[in-house]
């Protein structure tokens, strides 16, 4: 135990998982009886280094959101670890959770639905600075919530109000305020521009690239929004059907696609510029039901380089490139369309 | 008004989750209309099945006798006017199949028997589609079809509606908030603000050259995939309560460019340049 927790301190990861799953039983018949999974994370490992803004994109139903959930433990790991600075806080529980779950705070997608409507600003912001005791007096607390309610934006006069007096950008900044009132050092954002307008949205997107730098904070940023995730990550995993296919800084992922799956993402977001009309919908139909994942290769039924190897063997996550991690053994060429064997030297040195 | 919505219009709703009926089979809302106002339809329904018969006689020699048997009974329900709901249905149900293959679903004739909750939110949109072409509109209103759809399917989509435009001869109003989408496939848009439209040029025009303030916060406002973007300009404030708007211009609050006459005075939609009207003060008015 201790060897593990010293190794990972040396690792310079805020957030790492290793080889995480999360599989949620159908419960069926009349004993109710587990009939099958719903396999929502599959050996999923990756570390968020601090301070930067690691992006997590895919379809829906992909497990971005599920993932977010098992790091800030809202939900309970099937097999794998979650460690939160160098600790395993996999399975620790109750109070000895407590000092971890101030480390690591969520912005969800819906202003409308996460703030209580029976609570005033100024309750939803100081109610976790007191239950973590991070203020001790009233007025201490009222101050630190007029400091916050600033940093994001808001007006002191905004603290007495109630979220339906707000519109839907301002409830955001409100979200964003009391995720930081205790001073966390991880920030789940969970969709947090989805709901808004595109011109509120660039307004919050530059709120959190200033708070980022202000507070010195780690974003795990989850959208399906390409444009979006090019703003604001430094490191995107591309998810697909539970596991990661493609794992690099944004340049590598933008400008050097390697996962036929992350080429389709890329070529669907539609660009705002009519000089670059596609008009063409490279991927055919839907996500495939994780309850029962094709055989092999997942995303073969929907890859236009489907061969026969990729109906009888998983691909591994492997090395393209330094930092570049890709689940496809093929190098494909998008423009010509045609695939090769990626030569193994790469993997073998790495 | 009936009549119209009848005939005339036809809209594809934003949330195809929740506009489906989900306690009907996919099949029976797509062909409601058409059986319930079947005096409407019949002449369509009727002409389309006599279309298909010759076709069927050259696949299928045997049933010659039972077509043309057929054939007779909708050609005198289509002199007599009348047309019983059972014969509609059965008429619209080719119809379906027909545009549910149009619009691309795998194993039409399977979906017809199916509920909305056995479709995926691409499957459903489709079937929307396909339940708002039936009708054979002259105009198809699309309301932002696409939000609650992946980038993926929404891609499908967007594809679909450009290619029906060509094959069903309907002008499409959409309406979005997403640039990258009417720069995908509209020809000519109109920009509204504060429920004024405030500037109306072809899509070529209004992206090279946008005129009002507001369209040009609009463009900065907007990260893109294909580019990094160093810093979002984005337009401060936000959307005026409309019990109370700003008088005279109702972005001049918001505009980085209003100046003293912007609040006295509403701006006239101005044509600024060919084919492109702006609502704006700068440009005279």
């Amino acid at each position: 135990m201790l060897t593990i927790r010293r190794i990972n301190r040396l690792s310079d990861y805020l957030v790492e998982t290793k080889g995480v799953y999360k599989w949620f039983p159908i419960k069926g018949g009349i004993l109710s009886r587990t009939v099958g999974y719903v396999k929502a994370v599959e050996d999923v490992s990756f570390g968020v280094r601090k301070g930067e803004t690691l992006g997590l994109v895919g379809e829906s139903g992909c497990g971005k959101t599920t993932i977010a959930r098992l790091i800030l433990r809202l939900l309970d790991v099937t097999k794998g670890q979650i460690y939160i600075d160098g600790e395993d806080v996999t399975r620790i529980k109750g109070g000895k959770l407590k000092p971890f779950r101030r480390k690591m705070q969520i912005v969800f997608q819906d202003p409308y639905a996460s703030l209580d409507p029976r609570q005033t600003v100024s309750s939803a912001l100081t109610e976790p600075m007191r239950i973590n005791h991070i203020v001790h007096t009233r007025s201490e607390a009222h101050d630190e919530a007029k400091r916050l309610i600033r940093v994001v934006g808001l007006n002191p006069d905004h603290l007495s109000r109630f979220p339906h007096e707000f519109s839907g950008g301002q409830r955001q900044r409100i979200a964003i305020a009391r995720a930081l009132a205790v001073e966390p050092q991880i920030v789940v954002l969970d969709e947090p521009t989805s709901s808004l307008d595109v011109s509120v949205q660039a307004q919050i997107l530059e709120l959190l690239k200033d708070l980022q730098k202000e507070f010195d904070l780690t974003y795990l940023f989850i959208s399906h929004n390409l444009s979006v995730i090019r703003y604001m990550c430094h490191r995107i995993i591309v998810m697909y059907l539970g596991k990661i296919a493609e794992e690099a800084d944004m340049l590598g992922v933008y400008e050097n696609p390697m996962h036929p799956y992350t080429y389709a993402l890329l070529s669907s977001a539609p660009i705002p510029d009519p000089e670059q009309r596609k008009n063409t919908a490279l991927l055919q139909g839907d996500v495939p039901s994780p309850i029962n994942i094709p055989s092999g290769c997942r995303f073969r039924t929907r890859c236009p380089f489907t061969t026969t190897f990729c109906a009888e063997t998983e691909p591994e996550l492997e090395e393209a490139g330094s930092g570049h991690l890709v689940r496809c053994p093929y190098q494909i060429d998008f423009v010509s369309k045609t695939a090769a064997e990626r030569p193994r030297t790469i993997q073998q040195s790495a | 008004m009936r009549q119209v919505r009848l005939k005339d219009v036809a809209q594809v709703f934003q949330d195809p989750m929740t506009y489906l009926n989900p306690v009907l089979k996919v099949g029976f809302q797509i062909t409601e209309a058409l059986v319930s106002e079947r005096k409407v339809y019949e002449k369509e329904l009727i002409n389309q099945r006599l279309e298909e018969i010759p076709q069927l006689e050259k696949q299928d020699p045997n049933s010659l006798q039972a077509l043309e048997r057929e054939r007779s009974s909708l050609q005198s329900a289509l002199q007599s006017g009348r047309i019983s709901k059972g014969q509609a249905r059965e008429l619209a149900r080719d119809i379906a199949v027909q545009y549910l293959k149009l619009v691309r679903l795998p194993e039409a004739e399977r979906v017809l028997e199916m509920y909305p909750f056995e479709l995926s939110g691409g499957m459903r949109q489709r079937a929307m589609i396909a339940m708002a072409l039936v009708k054979r509109p002259k105009v198809l209103l699309a309301d932002e079809i696409t939000t609650a759809l992946d980038v993926t399917v929404q891609a499908q989509i967007l594809a679909l509606l450009q290619e029906l435009r060509d094959k069903i001869d309907a002008s499409i109003i959409l309406i979005t908030h997403d640039l990258g989408v009417v720069s995908e496939v509209c020809d000519r848009v109109a920009v509204m603000y504060a429920g004024n439209v405030v500037e109306l040029a072809e899509i070529d025009e209004l992206f090279k050259n946008p005129l009002h303030p507001y369209t040009q916060g609009l463009m900065a406002a907007v990260p893109r995939p294909d580019k990094s973007t160093v810093k979002l300009q984005s337009i401060k404030g936000s959307v005026p309560d409309l019990i109370y708007p700003p008088s005279g211009c109702r972005f001049h609050p918001r505009c980085p460019k209003a100046f003293a006459s912007c609040p006295q005075r509403k701006p006239p939609l101005i044509e600024a340049a060919k084919d492109h009207q702006v609502e704006c003060l700068l440009y005279g008015g």
